[in-house]
């Protein structure tokens, strides 16, 4: 068993109304014992860069299905670091075309999840990529 | 991990917001770095546990409280408990969504906690989690609890006042609730006074307090709001702020001083036997599955249990050096 539970934070940046796959996955991280933070629509990367810092969490989750993903993300990652939190595994998942995934990875995202990606999928990737180790202050 | 640790609280005196999340997070894992923590608070803060039926606005209160407060110049700390699934293990904490309007002011800290035991307070390291935000230096610290709230809730136990947040609509629940917290409540808030059946609600209370209370004077006061359209939270923050100021004019009495420091102990042993025994005992049923021999097994499950306190005691010892 691991030695404290994920922190996650399912944030939705940007004016998209678009909740079914935020909350399918809180959800499914929950009963894969993460503790999920969710937000709601329409938050700023500012408002989700302090969120992470003061929830701790070792994840962002990113969901985005407007089609502004090559705008938001770069905002939410400069914000995240600016706080002092770009050490947080960063992922994104909702409608991303396939020929912009190279330029969210340049930008620091780890991976992302399109429709269709299997809960189980996304779980196991957490697990593999959160250290089970108490982080450094 | 010591050393880093004393760099980390003197950042949080410094009033270094990320610190603070982070040594919340160093806390909640590493029970031991609380133990000097917890007795020499200083309570610079007035601890207010907020307790109230599920869905009765609590977060939302909290929210609008926080607003309330800023415009007064007062800090405040939000921690907001919420139960796990107790099939993973795992939580979805969801009020902070009720306090977004507040939640980023740089004078309110809101951090979602998943209450891990069945007292609702998440974790035995309360008493030093309460004195990590002092030290930090907020005005107020608010506790949302899980559920009812009931009489034996730590959050109860380790706050300077209660509220309660009651709701039109309950019907006989403020019976079931008479025997808990009722008594225990500072100042009760009668929310969601838009919907018919408030006035009833505070009839009711008021006619339960004249019955209770030794005198007039002692019966808590009881409050309406609307606390999704901000209405009558400004009267709440009056009163809570003239409950810290009369706290602060004649100082926390020695006797109950004391009394906190007991009680903040109370908590920590509790919950720590509480954790110690839930873990072995998982670990003895998960090999426990087809084996015919209970009295054995029950047995060893007594001496290793005195190993671990053993472990436990030993700790303690080198600790107090
Ligand atoms: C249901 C739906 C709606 C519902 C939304 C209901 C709700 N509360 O969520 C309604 C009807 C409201 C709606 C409205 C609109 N929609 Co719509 N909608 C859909 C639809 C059909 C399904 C989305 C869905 O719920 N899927 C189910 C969930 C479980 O899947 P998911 O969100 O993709 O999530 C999965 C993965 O992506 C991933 N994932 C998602 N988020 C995250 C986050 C992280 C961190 C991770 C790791 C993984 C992850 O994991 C999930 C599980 O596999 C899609 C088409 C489609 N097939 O995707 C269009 C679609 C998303 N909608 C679209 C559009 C254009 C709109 C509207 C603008 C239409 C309009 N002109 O009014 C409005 C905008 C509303 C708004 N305010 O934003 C477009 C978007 C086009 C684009 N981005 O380029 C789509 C793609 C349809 C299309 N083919 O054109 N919509
Ligand atoms: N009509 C009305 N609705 C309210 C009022 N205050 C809060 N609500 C709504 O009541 C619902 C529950 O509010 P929360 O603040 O989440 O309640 P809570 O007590 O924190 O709930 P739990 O944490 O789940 O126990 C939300 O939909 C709020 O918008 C009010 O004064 N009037
Ligand atoms: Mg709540």
């Amino acid at each position: 068993m691991r030695r404290r539970p994920i922190r996650v934070l399912i944030a939705k940046p940007g004016l998209d109304g678009h909740d079914r796959g935020a909350k399918v996955l809180a959800r499914a991280l929950r009963d894969a014992g993460m503790e999920v933070i969710y937000t709601g629509l329409f938050q700023t990367p500012e408002s989700i860069a302090q969120t992470a810092v003061d929830e701790d969490v070792d994840v962002v989750g990113l969901s985005i299905l407007s089609g502004a993903h090559n705008q938001l993300v770069p905002e939410v990652i400069r914000a995240l670091r600016e706080h002092g939190k770009g050490e947080a595994l960063i992922l994104v998942g909702g409608i991303i075309p396939q020929d912009d995934i190279p330029f969210l990875k340049a930008q620091g995202v780890a991976e992302v999840f399109g429709p269709g990606t299997s809960l189980a999928e996304i779980v196991r990737y957490i697990e593999s990529h959160v250290p089970d180790v108490v982080p450094n202050g | 991990m010591v050393a880093q640790w004393d760099t980390l609280l003197e950042r949080v005196r410094l009033r270094d917001r990320s610190a603070l999340a982070r040594a919340i997070s160093l806390l909640e894992r590493n029970p031991e770095l609380g133990h000097d923590l917890d007795i020499e608070r200083s309570r610079q803060a007035l601890v207010v546990a907020v307790a109230g039926p599920p869905g009765a606005g609590k977060s939302t209160l909290l929210g609008a409280l926080a607003s309330e407060m800023t415009r007064r110049d007062a800090t405040v700390a939000i921690l907001a408990f919420d139960p796990i699934s107790p099939r993973s293990g795992g939580a979805i904490l969801g009020d902070r969504i009720r306090m977004l309007e507040s939640a980023h002011h740089p004078r309110v800290f809101v951090r979602s906690l998943a209450a891990r035991d069945p007292y609702g307070a998440g974790t035995p390291q309360l008493p030093a989690l309460l004195a990590l935000l002092d030290a930090y230096g907020f005005d107020f610290i608010f506790l949302e609890s899980v559920g009812a709230g009931q009489e034996a809730s730590p959050l109860v136990q380790v706050a300077d006042v209660v509220l309660l947040v009651l709701v039109p609509g309950l019907g006989d629940s403020i019976q079931t609730l008479k025997a808990g917290v009722l008594e225990l409540a500072d100042l009760v808030v009668v929310n969601k006074a838009d919907r018919p059946g408030a006035e009833d609600v505070v009839r009711d209370l008021s006619a339960y307090y004249r019955l209770i209370a030794e005198s007039p004077e002692s019966a808590p006061p009881i409050l309406r709001a609307i606390a999704s359209a901000g209405e009558g939270v400004t009267e709440i923050a009056e009163a809570l702020i003239e409950l810290r100021d009369r706290r602060a004019a004649t100082g926390v009495p020695e006797q109950h001083r004391e009394e906190q420091a007991a009680r903040s102990w109370e908590v920590r042993v509790r919950h720590r036997c509480y954790l110690l025994i839930t873990e072995l005992l998982n670990e003895f049923l998960a090999e426990a599955r087809g084996t015919g021999r209970w009295r054995a097994l029950e047995a060893r499950f007594y001496r290793e249990l005195a190993q671990r306190l053993q472990v436990l005691a030993e700790s303690m010892r080198a600790d107090s050096d």
